[in-house]
């Protein structure tokens, strides 16, 4: 099985991820019996290293740049009150995990009655993606121009795993994870949505470059 | 199961084509994709078809440039939690 996604080579429990019942909680030692210090390195460990892909999924997740940002940083500070509890293994899917209930707080947080439509995120994806211009349409000889063109083009619901898994580089996995959908279902969506794309290419005159991948 | 192959056979087209989104987003078994890049290798239907999706792929892979300056400030607050003296989650 190809090895994206899997968890690095060497990765291993975070030491002292036991937990010692009635451990003392004083300036050093917190209660899980990991030092302050071993916290610490196991965030810079398994959180700092994946924050371009929080940033890229948050910017599917939500409308605004400022909004990625924010949910960003809340899962960031969720993730380093959690380190403790967590064995080291499958970091990505863990803080996306977290991120999914990040984001889930902040619409109960604003608009309570949001939480009854599940495609919400999904609607407000299609509400302000980018629309292709005319313009955009026939750029000659600007290949990644008409993909993009393409790819605005898209049903939300496949630009989405489009997003996630060729621009933010998730697994088919972990795009599920996020989006709550069965991997099948993120494949198809995925597969469909490079054959639109095509489809927009070639009636837009465009082919793409023939090179062996 | 999407289709019918046993690994260390040779692929069809139809089977290559079934496969080959996964295979480009690195989701396919080492079999597979070796059967797979075989019959890429020969075939001038398949070989490409897979170049075509190969090179969608990696412009889709170009649309979004990341926001450095969001990135910067992301890493300083991570950075940050764990030098302060106090500890957030105490």
């Amino acid at each position: 099985m190809s090895a994206r996604g899997a968890p690095a080579a060497g990765t291993a429990a975070v030491p002292g991820a036991h937990r010692v019942p009635g451990g003392v909680r004083d300036g050093v030692h917190n209660t899980a019996g990991r030092t302050r210090e071993e916290r610490h390195k196991a965030f810079e460990e398994f959180v700092l290293p994946e924050v371009e892909v929080l940033l890229r999924v948050a910017t599917t997740l939500t409308a605004q740049p400022a909004d990625a940002e924010d949910l960003v940083q809340e899962t960031l500070l969720r993730a380093f009150r959690a380190v403790d509890r967590f064995d080291g293994r499958h970091p990505r899917a863990w803080l996306l995990t977290i991120m999914r209930r990040a984001e889930i707080n902040r619409h109960r947080r604003r608009r309570p009655h949001l939480l009854d439509d599940p495609d919400v995120d999904l609607d407000r994806l299609a509400r302000t993606a980018p629309q292709a211009s005319p313009e955009q349409l026939f750029v000659a000889g600007c290949f990644d121009e008409n993909v993009g063109a393409a790819l605005a083009a898209l049903p939300s619901k496949h630009r989405q795993v489009v997003h996630l898994v060729d621009i933010a580089g998730l697994t088919y996995a972990e795009a599920a994870e996020v989006l709550e959908i069965p991997e099948g279902t993120v494949m198809s969506r995925l597969h469909r949505a490079r054959t639109r794309v095509r489809t927009y290419l070639a009636a837009a005159g465009v082919t793409p470059q023939r090179r062996v991948p | 199961m999407i289709g019918r192959w046993r690994p260390g056979r040779p692929m069809s087209c139809r089977q290559v084509t079934r496969r080959l989104q996964t295979y480009l987003d690195g989701e396919a078994d080492a079999a597979t994709a070796e059967g797979i890049e075989s019959h890429v290798e020969d075939c001038d239907h398949c070989g490409p078809e897979a170049a075509a999706y190969w090179e969608i792929k990696n412009a889709l892979a170009r649309q979004e440039p990341l926001d450095e300056a969001a990135m910067a400030r992301l890493r300083r607050y991570g950075t940050g939690l764990t030098h302060h003296r106090e500890d957030p989650a105490e």
